[in-house]
């Protein structure tokens, strides 16, 4: 609770002077190096993945509720299709698909990325309009890749516009990515051209997704945290 | 000039795109591989008078490492890390010794992690931060392991506590350092002891140096650390050759108390380091050579030594680092002192340190540079700089200046 408190104070004091994006709660997680959410689709439960290959469901103040058996290698990304949880393994450049009430493993899928062996996909989010999965690697190039329901490649994409993404998530029909150096939540038209951005004073962010009401919910790794954010003003 | 015209024309024709990071993995067993390379060219100025050897310019292999990590299910890990460049030349050179990991920690138990084998020892900041992660071509002399070693087989304890911002390491070591793979046994038959806690805030803090990823909240981390061997060597018994280290005072037949604090600070591309350390050393014998620096001209008695010596030193470093054009610079002011019976005591002594009309006064101290350009991760090109502002007379380093420049390679 102390070091919460200070982390506020730390908001507060340096965000107010630059006008950047004030979290309104945050709580600690006891998840050790977390590196993408996201929230069931009811906005239930958050899904948070870990850099030690860990997959966690939480109620929404981040309290574990239930641990997969299943560990990966190093788990980047993390998203949710109904009743199913797909996981990044990034190292490995897998799929994981996982059952969302039980976290049981259901199935892997590999897909190729030539890139060094941390730098496969660091975000994986799935478009619902055009029932597509997008995975996105993290550092220059940029590289979207698009998927169809069942993990078979469509298209790809190199993207422009940052220096690094750390995650990468849709509200409203609109993709939002996260970046851990520019920190910022940089919003994209459907070119994928850049629209907006965001500022977040946060060390380190690497995890990023919206509830039903728009409100920005973000997994710092070096802070091992979650932040609230209200919904973002157009 | 024109060989380091020739070098740098090279480093810019490369096209670097590494790829050779390898994942073996079979079930629950995984290892990672990983290769990293560095070479730079050396050029030395202004060298004391008598010092016309220009053996030290050139071009250098610094580095060639392999690195094995590995996983076995939840509960062991391991880690094997060999350094190629120095296995002909200084095997068990502190500051660069051709093995440079051979350790398993057992993570089952959530009170501590519980490493064994031959690592880096928990002591100090900078010895913590690989070579490869720091765009300097050298190391602070205090750190570098001219006073204390900075690998040693032994077992540590250690505990992440408070999301990682409170980290304590214990441990108990065969204190020998990076000669007790080679020195045979030790005929003290006494261990080391290190401890070492750090702090950081308002979050965990890894061990590097610069701030690449420009956190928009200042961070800070402070560590205080110490360490305590008593090896009273059985009479008519010595320790192994070179097992002293390079100023005899790394093992001493004695007591040796050494303690340090670290601070380091960052935010939005700007970052600091400093660190002190400071070592007293009984000895058991009045005349060891740690004792008596000037013997047999001067011998100093008991009553002014009392049988011990104080050593240690500092530095500071300031660094920024540039997203907009990949580059790193970086300053560093270093003091050291390794033997305060050579300096100040001394001369109050009445034995006054002159060498060609110049009168040593105490610490030695250098001032230093580095700037890196920064390709893709810890592949850089990175050159540095040195500026000796005063010697000691047991360490006389013979040149005022030196430069390196060079290129390191991380697959």
């Amino acid at each position: 609770m102390k070091f919460k408190i200070s982390v506020l104070i730390s908001f507060v004091f340096f965000q107010i002077s630059v006008g950047q994006l004030k979290p309104y709660e945050s709580h600690h997680i006891q998840i050790s190096e977390p590196s993408d959410i996201c929230l069931s689709d009811k906005d239930e439960n958050l899904f948070i993945v870990s850099d030690e290959g860990e997959l966690y469901k939480t109620d929404k103040l981040g309290k574990i509720i239930l641990k997969s058996k299943y560990k990966g290698n190093d788990f980047e990304g993390v998203c949710v299709k109904g009743n199913h949880v797909y996981v990044s393994d990034e190292s490995s450049r897998k799929i994981h698909e996982f059952d969302a009430n039980t976290l049981e493993h259901i199935s892997s899928k590999s897909i190729i990325l030539d890139e060094d062996l941390n730098a496969g996909f660091e975000s994986i989010t799935f478009n619902k309009k055009t029932n597509q999965f997008i995975l996105i690697s993290e550092k220059k190039p940029n590289v979207m890749i698009f998927c169809d329901e069942n993990l078979n490649v469509i298209n790809e994409l190199n993207l422009k516009i940052t220096s690094d993404i750390s995650a990468a998530n849709y509200y409203n029909q609109k993709l939002y990515i996260l970046s851990d150096e520019e920190h910022c939540i940089i919003e994209l038209d459907q070119d994928y051209k850049e629209v907006k951005r965001y500022s977040v004073n946060i060390i380190n962010p690497e995890g990023l997704c919206f509830d039903s009401q728009g409100n920005v919910i973000i997994v710092s790794d070096n802070m091992e945290s979650i932040f609230y954010y209200k919904k973002l003003e157009n | 000039m024109k060989p380091l015209l020739y070098f740098i024309i090279f480093l810019n024709l490369l096209n670097v795109d590494s790829n050779a990071q390898v994942l073996l993995n079979s079930g629950k067993n995984e290892t990672t591989l990983d290769f990293r390379t560095a070479s730079f060219m050396q050029r030395r100025f202004d060298l004391d008078s008598g010092n016309v050897s220009r053996k030290k310019d050139g071009i250098f292999l610094r580095s060639f490492q392999t690195i094995f990590n590995g996983q076995q299910s939840d509960k062991f890990k391991y880690r094997f890390a060999f350094d190629f460049a120095s296995l002909l030349t200084k095997p068990n050179d502190p500051s660069a010794p051709a093995l440079l990991d051979a350790s398993a920690t057992y993570t089952g138990f959530s009170f501590c992690n519980i490493q064994f084998g031959y690592s880096k020892v928990p002591y100090s900041r900078q010895s913590q931060i690989a070579f490869f992660e720091s765009i300097y071509w050298n190391r602070p002399e205090i750190s570098n392991g001219i006073l204390f070693s900075r690998r040693d087989v032994g077992i540590t304890l250690s505990k992440k506590m408070l999301h990682k911002t409170i980290n304590v390491y214990a441990g108990i070591y065969n204190g020998l350092g990076e000669y007790t793979l080679s020195s045979g046994n030790d005929p003290s038959g006494k261990p080391e002891f290190i401890g070492r806690v750090d702090y950081s805030y308002p979050s965990r803090y890894k061990y590097t140096e610069m701030d690449y990823s420009h956190v928009p909240l200042p961070m800070f981390s402070l560590g205080l650390n110490g360490r305590y061997a008593n090896k009273s060597l059985p009479k008519g018994t010595s320790f192994a050759t070179l097992t002293n280290g390079e100023f005899g005072s790394n093992v001493i037949n004695g007591k040796k108390y050494t303690y340090g604090a670290d601070f380091s600070f960052q935010y939005k591309g700007f970052s600091m380091q400093a660190e002190i350390h400071q070592i007293k050393a009984i000895f058991n014998d009045s005349l060891d050579a740690n004792l008596q620096p000037y013997y047999p001209t001067n011998i100093l008695p008991v009553s002014f030594t009392k049988n011990q010596m104080f050593a240690g030193g500092y530095f500071i470093q300031l660094n920024y680092y540039s997203q907009k054009i990949n580059s790193a610079f970086s300053v560093r002011y270093e003091e050291l002192n390794l033997n305060d019976l050579v300096n100040g005591k001394v001369n109050g002594f009445g034995n006054q340190i002159i060498i060609d009309g110049v009168k040593y006064s105490g610490n030695a101290a250098r001032i230093g540079c580095a700037y890196a350009y920064r390709i893709k991760g810890n592949t850089m090109i990175k050159a540095s700089y040195l500026y000796q502002l005063r010697e000691e007379p047991i360490d006389m380093i013979g040149y005022k200046k030196q430069i390196r420049i060079g290129f390191q390679y991380v697959f």
